[in-house]
This record gives structure tokens, C-alpha cells and sequence, in this order.
């Protein structure tokens, strides 16, 4: 009896122990001998260590304390594990992040209240959810339906009234989907997933953990200017956006980007803004209220009142602070009319950036009677491509990239040769958009060369 | 003392560095000249200068060192030369001087009638004062 029992005890070892011994390294005790004296002993050696084998115990020990049980190194192949516990599946999804939604898991539009959420799959709180199949959904009429996916693979709805604030997501839930609805039929859905980890938010992306996130960086700051023609210092991101006169009935902002109460927005062409009314909701640019007026400032701002859009549009308005209609917005400049309701560009001003017109537009330094043989000596210009000696005290200044037109201020000084206590006489004669002549003359008005003669000019250039 | 004449000499190159400039004659129809300092790399070339003021069909000579006259006394008779690229004007500066004196003799008549016993000097003075 004995011997049947001991037998089948080894049997049944071995063939538990069968199953996984195919990649272990346990060992076992050398083949038994009938009548050996250590049997016992060999028989639970072998016991432990296909028990061992079998639970995947590493069975380290530090000292005569075994270590916390662990999967043993090299037993678990990438190809062996499930979809919901493997990293490269994760990875591949682009799962760095929870609540990611892969794919699907969107309704659709429908002539009536019944739709179907699309199969697809999402990482709820990091947990993988694989729906294959789509599930069906009859919603409610004449609300807002936020759809979520929860952690055991669940769909959770939430129910407001139409324009209301956005409920807070459940626990454990990846937000999908809003549906709207009519009286009888599903009228609009938008995708509130978040498809990808590298979305933001931007107080999430950060060169190093405890530095400056990219909202920090877009936040805060002024360009350019510390104040704006309005008094106020602009705040935050803005790249572009430069105003300017088009027409007589139409200004252009530029491309670009730019931070707007909390909305960052770019649009990549020029506006070009008419006198007409804007419609902020729905992206049009144009006056406030009202009609445009004469002899008129005019403050226009960046507008980013239109929902689930990247781009914004251009409101201006009488109002330096506060322009009607409008709820996110941002001074960007200004411009005017003039008596007829025209545009103007004589006071046009980017809030952000300088106009061409408050910087110099082209400067010369230059001795007009050089005493080392050279007729002129150019000390230093700026947008200046000659001065030329058309004669005594007669000198025509090219200028380099031309003014936009002869209307622009030409500022002169000079001294006489040798005099150093009067200065001598100069002014301009000959404007034109590309030159201009400069004539000099001594303390008696007859023409005469100068030395130390400086001409500046300012007004509207485009480089 | 060696420090302070070595810094004394880079201060005066810093302190009268000028811009370098190509010098150019142009010689207009009649017969005068312009001077046109070119600051080569502008946006504009020299032909773009020669355009914008209408001398781009005169005849033009780009100058080197030691073409222009030491001074300017007689700038207003430069005219584009044979053995030197400028020249005086003599014929015309003869003829305006000639044409100064016969001036000067008219204008001394006419004050020595008004004022017979008046000196030169004292017309000098009535001239000069108004």
C-alpha cells in the first residue's frame, strides 16, 4: 500500500511538474533507488522545488529570509502576455497618459433620439478598455448628453440642459463624447476625447520637474511694448498681428499668434476688417456696434469668442477697455478715421510691436569739405546709399530702400569750416521719396560747404 | 607711456572711423561735375543711384585716391580732365573773375557818386552793414 501511495505521489509530482519545466532551470534529485534510506528527504527536496517551478518563485533568499515572491526572470515572453497588460501594445497606442482614447467610442448624428457609440478603445484611469462591438444608446430629447467610459469597460452618461457649464467627468471615467438633441432627433456631436498624451495641458509640459511650465512661458511677459497706446500693459504670447491702413474702408491685421484670456489661437493669413459689424460667436471680424464714424479712434482687439476653433477673429470699437459684445478679447492697436470716415495710417499703432514710422527710417553723418583729399567723408548712415557734392554747400542724399512717399520729415544740422562758434545754415530742397538735396551755407547765407553735417528722416518705410 | 600712445591711437581710429565709400565722377552736359560717395552693399547699386537722379546715360568715372583736388577752393570750375581726371575750369574761372571785377568797378561808381568823399573802406563798412 505503501508503495502505491509513494508511487503515485511521485507520479503526480512529476506530472505537475511537467507543465513547466519546459523553460525553468529547476533541478531535481538524482533518479530514485528503491530501498534508498534518504528518500523522504529527496522526495520533498524535489516537492519544494516543482512547487517552485510551478508558482514561479524565485526562491531568493538573504540569509535565511526569503524574498517577497516574483515572476522568475525569463519565464514571461512580450508575445505571451494579454493586450491590457502588455507595454508594447500600450506604447504603441501612444498610452503614456491615462484617459487616452485610442480609437472610436463616438455616436453619430441621427434623424432620431438612437444611436450607436462606435467600438474602439480607450485607457480609462490607464486601464485598457477594448470595446469590439458598438452599443447602442437612446438619448434623452432636448439636452446635452456627456458620454464617459469607465474602468470595467462601461459607458456612464450625464445629463444638462442645453448651454449649461460642463458637469465634472465621474470617477474612473474617460471622457468621450456631447451629444445634443432636439425635440426628436440628435443634432450635433462633439468629440471631447483626449486622442493624444502629447495634448497638453500646457501646465503639464515642462522641460524638468518644479521648472517653468509652457503656460508660464505664454503667460506672462510683454512684448515690445510695456504700454500700450491704451495705458495697459498687453500680457502674454503674441507673435504677428501687426495693424496697418489698407484701404479707405478696410484695415489688415497680420497673421500670427497670439494669448487671449486663457485661449491660445493662431490663424496663418492676414485679415482683412471692413467697416462692417463683426459677429464674434461665429468668427467674423468687423465694428463692434454702431456704424464707423468720422475722425474716429478706433481700438481693435483679437477676439476668441468662437468655441472649438484654433483661430480667432478682429473686433474694433470706440472703447479703449471694453469692447460690446464680446467676451474673451485682447488690445492688439489701433487706428482712425479721418472727416470723410476714411481709414487713416497717420495714428495706426501695434499695441504689441513698433511702427515703422516711430523709428528712424534713414540717418547720414558726413563731412562735406574732407580735408584729406577725398571730397566727402561718409562717417556713419544708416539706409543711406550716397551722398553726392553737386556743388559748393550742395549735396543730394540717396536714400536706400525708399520712403513709401516724399511725405516725411527731414531734419538737418551743420557747421561752417573752421568756425567753432556759430553753426551754419542748412535745409532741404528736391524731396523725394528715394533723395533728397541738402543745401548748406554760412552765418551770411551764401552757399558753403559744411563739416560735421548730420541729416535724419522719419516718417513711412517698408524694409 | 608706450600703453597710453597705443591707446591713444586705437582711440583715434575708433573715435574717426568713417564708413568706406567708392567715389565716382559724374560729368554732366554742362560740363560740371558731380562727386557721388557710394557706399558699397546698399540695397541700391550705383547704376540704381545713377538712375533715381537721370545721370544714368552721362558719362561717369569711378575715382581713385588722389583724383580729387586737395581743396575745394575751386570747386565750382571741377570739369572732367584730360592729364588729370579734374581739372580747373580756368577759361571759366577767368571769366567769372573778370565778370566779379567789372561788377565790383560798377558798384564803386555808384557809391563813389553817392558819396564822393567816402574811402574805400568806409564804403566797405556802408556795404557790409547794409
Amino acid at each position: 500500500m505503501f508503495k502505491l501511495l509513494r508511487f503515485s505521489l511521485i507520479a503526480s509530482l512529476l506530472v505537475i511538474g511537467s507543465h513547466n519545466l519546459s523553460a525553468d532551470v529547476a533541478s531535481l534529485e538524482s533518479n530514485y533507488v528503491a530501498g534508498q534510506t534518504d528518500i523522504v528527504s529527496k522526495l520533498n527536496n524535489d516537492r519544494t522545488t516543482l512547487t517552485n517551478s510551478v508558482n514561479n518563485i524565485r526562491g531568493v533568499f538573504a540569509g535565511s529570509v526569503q524574498s517577497s515572491g516574483q515572476i522568475q526572470a525569463d519565464t514571461i515572453g512580450e508575445e505571451n502576455m494579454a493586450d491590457d497588460a502588455n507595454p508594447r501594445i500600450r506604447t504603441s497606442e501612444g498610452a503614456s497618459c491615462a484617459d487616452l482614447v485610442v480609437s472610436g467610442l463616438l455616436p453619430g448624428t441621427s434623424t432620431n433620439l438612437i444611436s450607436t457609440v462606435s467600438a474602439g478603445v480607450a485607457y480609462p484611469d490607464g486601464y485598457r478598455i477594448d470595446k469590439t462591438t458598438g452599443t447602442a444608446k437612446t438619448f434623452t430629447a432636448s439636452v446635452w448628453t456627456y458620454g464617459y467610459i469607465n474602468t470595467s469597460g462601461s459607458f456612464e452618461y450625464q445629463e444638462t440642459a442645453i448651454d449649461a457649464a460642463t458637469p465634472a467627468a465621474p470617477a474612473n471615467t474617460a471622457t468621450l463624447f456631447r451629444v445634443s438633441t432636439d425635440g426628436s432627433s440628435i443634432v450635433s456631436i462633439s468629440d471631447l476625447r483626449s486622442t493624444s498624451c502629447t495634448a497638453g495641458p500646457f501646465e503639464a509640459i515642462s522641460d524638468a520637474n518644479g521648472e517653468a511650465t509652457l503656460e508660464d512661458v505664454l503667460v506672462n511677459g510683454q512684448p515690445v511694448r510695456q504700454y500700450s497706446n491704451a495705458g495697459r500693459t498687453p500680457q502674454g504670447w503674441v507673435q504677428g498681428l501687426f495693424v496697418s491702413r489698407d484701404t479707405a474702408s478696410t484695415f489688415v491685421v497680420t497673421q500670427g499668434s497670439v494669448y487671449i484670456n486663457g485661449e491660445y489661437r493662431f490663424v496663418s493669413s492676414d485679415f482683412t476688417v471692413t467697416t462692417g459689424n463683426d459677429a464674434p460667436a461665429t468668427g467674423g471680424s468687423g465694428l463692434d456696434t454702431g456704424a464707423i464714424a468720422a475722425s474716429t479712434r478706433y481700438y481693435v482687439y483679437a477676439v476668441a469668442d468662437q468655441d472649438a476653433v484654433p483661430g480667432f477673429s478682429i473686433s474694433y470699437s470706440t472703447s479703449a477697455s471694453a469692447p460690446s459684445g464680446v467676451t474673451n478679447y485682447r488690445l492688439i492697436g489701433s487706428l482712425t478715421t479721418d472727416a470723410s470716415s476714411n481709414f487713416t495710417s497717420s495714428e495706426t499703432v501695434t499695441a504689441h510691436g513698433i511702427n515703422p514710422k516711430e523709428i528712424i527710417a534713414a540717418y547720414v553723418e558726413f563731412e562735406g569739405n574732407a580735408s584729406n583729399g577725398a571730397n566727402i567723408n561718409i562717417d556713419d548712415a544708416f539706409n543711406i546709399s550716397s551722398v553726392a557734392d553737386s556743388g559748393t554747400g550742395n549735396y543730394t542724399i540717396t536714400i536706400d530702400q525708399d520712403m513709401n512717399s516724399a511725405q516725411y520729415a527731414a531734419v538737418c544740422s551743420a557747421n561752417q569750416p573752421g568756425d567753432t562758434t556759430q553753426g551754419a545754415q542748412c535745409g532741404f530742397v528736391s524731396k523725394a521719396a528715394g533723395s533728397i538735396v541738402m543745401r548748406t551755407a554760412g552765418s551770411t547765407g551764401s552757399s558753403g560747404d559744411c563739416s560735421d553735417c548730420s541729416a535724419v528722416f522719419i516718417g513711412d518705410t517698408r524694409r | 607711456m608706450i600703453r597710453l600712445l597705443i591707446l591713444f591711437f586705437i582711440f583715434q581710429s575708433v573715435a574717426f572711423a568713417q564708413i568706406p565709400d567708392e567715389e565716382y565722377l559724374v560729368e554732366k552736359p554742362d560740363g560740371s561735375v558731380e562727386i557721388i560717395n557710394y557706399i558699397p552693399g546698399s540695397r541700391d547699386t550705383i547704376q540704381d543711384v545713377l538712375i533715381s537722379r537721370g545721370m544714368d546715360q552721362m558719362p561717369v568715372v569711378k575715382l581713385k585716391p588722389g583724383d580729387l583736388p586737395a581743396d575745394g577752393a575751386d570747386r565750382k570750375y571741377w570739369k572732367r580732365g584730360v592729364m588729370k581726371v579734374i581739372e580747373i575750369d580756368t577759361v571759366k574761372k577767368q571769366a567769372d573773375l573778370a565778370a566779379e571785377a567789372q561788377r565790383q568797378s560798377e558798384v564803386d561808381t555808384i557809391l563813389g557818386k553817392m558819396c564822393p568823399t567816402c574811402t574805400r573802406e568806409d564804403l566797405n563798412k556802408v556795404i557790409k552793414n547794409g
